[in-house]
C-alpha cells in the first residue's frame, strides 16, 4: 500500500487550500530528496523585538505544518493529516531569517504517524544541533471517527487524561470539585 | 505583589500584545490577569483558518496563543520580573475548535522553583469543560536584571 511520494509542488498545492500556511507564506521545496518547509523571514513573526528573536509559537506551527507536509508527501494523502500532539523543545533563539523545517516519519500505521521534526536556519548552520525540534509528533491520519465505535478517544493518553481531570483550573472550575481518577482494574 | 498585576487593562495589553510582532499579528486580546492566571482571546479570523469549509482556527495560532500565556503567567507570582525561556512545550489537541469561534486560552501556574516553572494551559471554545487543547510547559527562569546566556531561546 505504499502511495508514490508527491513532489513538493503536490504537496503545496494541497496546503495552500489551508488559509493559515497562506497567511504565514510557507513555501515547500525538495532538496536531496527530502522536502523542506520555508517560513520566509517576516517582520510579523517577531515574538521578541529585543533579542531579537522570532516567536516560539510561529516556531512550532511551522513544525505542525512541516510535520503535515512530509505525510502528506509520504503517504499521498489528498487530505491534510489532523494534529492530535505536538511537543516542542526549543533549543535556543532563532535569528531575523527564514526558518527552515524537515521532518522524518518515525512510525506510521493506518490511523497514526510520528514524526520528528527539526528547524535550522542557513545562520546557525555552524552549530551541530537544530534551533528547534519536535520529539514526538503524532498525529491522526484520517481525521474522522470510526463508524460505530461512538466518541472514538485515542488522543489523550490515560495518564494525561488523569492529570487534567486531577488538575482543573480555578478560574474555568470554580468550586468545582472532582472526584479523584479512579484507575481501572 | 507583581507589577503585571497593577496594570491597567491597556497596559496589559501594549505588555502581551502590541510590543510582540505575532501577538499583534494574530490579533489577541487580553482578558483578564490574577494571581498565577492569564486568560486571552484569539479572536476569529479568516486568515488563520485550518480548513476553509470547516472554518476552524489552525492549530498553530492555538499553539502560539498557549505559548505566549504559558510563558508570561509566571510573572504573576513574581516580586520583579524575570526573563524566561521556553524548554519545552507539549500541546495536544483535543478536538478542532468549533466554526467561526472565537478560543480563550487560560494558563495557570503549577509550580515554580528558583530556576523552573510549570506551567498548564487550556484551550476552549466557549466550554471550559470541553477543551480544545490542553498544555503544559516548563519554563527556564533567569535571575532578575540579568540577561540570559547567549544562544538562550527567549
Amino acid at each position: 500500500m505504499t502511495a508514490a511520494k508527491l513532489t513538493a509542488a503536490d504537496v503545496q498545492r494541497l496546503l495552500d487550500r489551508v488559509p493559515f500556511v497562506r497567511t504565514l507564506g510557507l513555501v515547500f521545496e525538495e532538496a536531496d530528496g527530502t522536502l523542506r518547509s520555508r517560513m520566509p523571514y517576516r517582520p510579523e513573526v517577531v515574538g521578541n523585538p529585543r533579542v531579537p528573536a522570532l516567536h516560539g509559537g510561529a516556531l512550532a506551527a511551522l513544525m505542525e505544518i512541516a510535520a503535515q507536509a512530509e505525510l502528506i508527501r509520504t503517504t499521498g494523502a489528498t487530505r491534510v493529516p489532523r494534529i492530535f500532539s505536538i511537543t516542542a523543545e526549543y533549543l535556543r533563539s532563532a535569528a531575523l531569517e527564514d526558518t527552515i523545517g524537515s521532518a522524518t516519519v518515525i512510525t506510521r500505521s493506518r490511523r497514526f504517524a510520528n514524526l520528528r521534526v527539526e528547524l535550522r536556519q542557513a545562520s546557525s548552520e555552524r552549530h551541530s544541533h537544530p534551533m528547534a525540534k519536535v520529539r514526538n509528533e503524532v498525529r491522526r491520519l484520517f481525521g474522522r471517527n470510526p463508524p460505530g465505535r461512538g466518541r472514538f478517544c485515542p488522543l489523550l493518553p490515560l495518564s494525561s487524561r488523569q492529570w487534567f481531570d486531577h488538575w482543573p483550573l480555578r478560574s474555568s472550575c470554580a468550586g468545582q470539585k472532582r472526584p479523584p481518577p479512579q484507575r481501572a482494574k | 505583589m507583581s507589577p503585571l498585576l497593577s496594570c491597567t487593562p491597556d497596559e496589559l495589553q501594549r505588555f502581551m500584545v502590541t510590543r510582540i510582532p505575532f501577538n499583534a499579528f494574530l490579533g489577541l486580546k487580553m482578558v483578564r490577569i490574577g494571581h498565577g492566571e492569564l486568560v486571552a482571546d484569539l479572536p476569529f479570523d479568516p486568515r488563520l483558518v485550518a480548513d476553509a469549509e470547516a472554518a476552524n482556527l489552525h492549530e498553530g495560532p492555538i499553539s502560539t496563543l498557549l505559548d505566549t500565556l504559558c510563558g508570561t503567567v509566571m510573572l504573576t507570582v513574581m516580586d520583579e520580573p524575570r526573563r524566561s525561556a521556553t524548554l519545552d512545550l507539549r500541546v495536544d489537541f483535543l478536538r478542532p475548535a468549533g466554526a467561526g469561534l472565537d478560543v480563550r486560552c487560560e494558563a495557570e501556574v503549577i509550580g515554580l522553583s528558583d530556576h523552573l516553572a510549570t506551567i498548564r494551559g487550556i484551550a476552549h471554545d466557549g466550554d471550559p469543560n470541553r477543551p480544545v487543547a490542553i498544555a503544559s510547559a516548563t519554563f527556564a527562569l533567569f535571575p532578575p536584571s540579568v540577561s540570559p546566556p547567549a544562544g538562550a531561546a527567549s
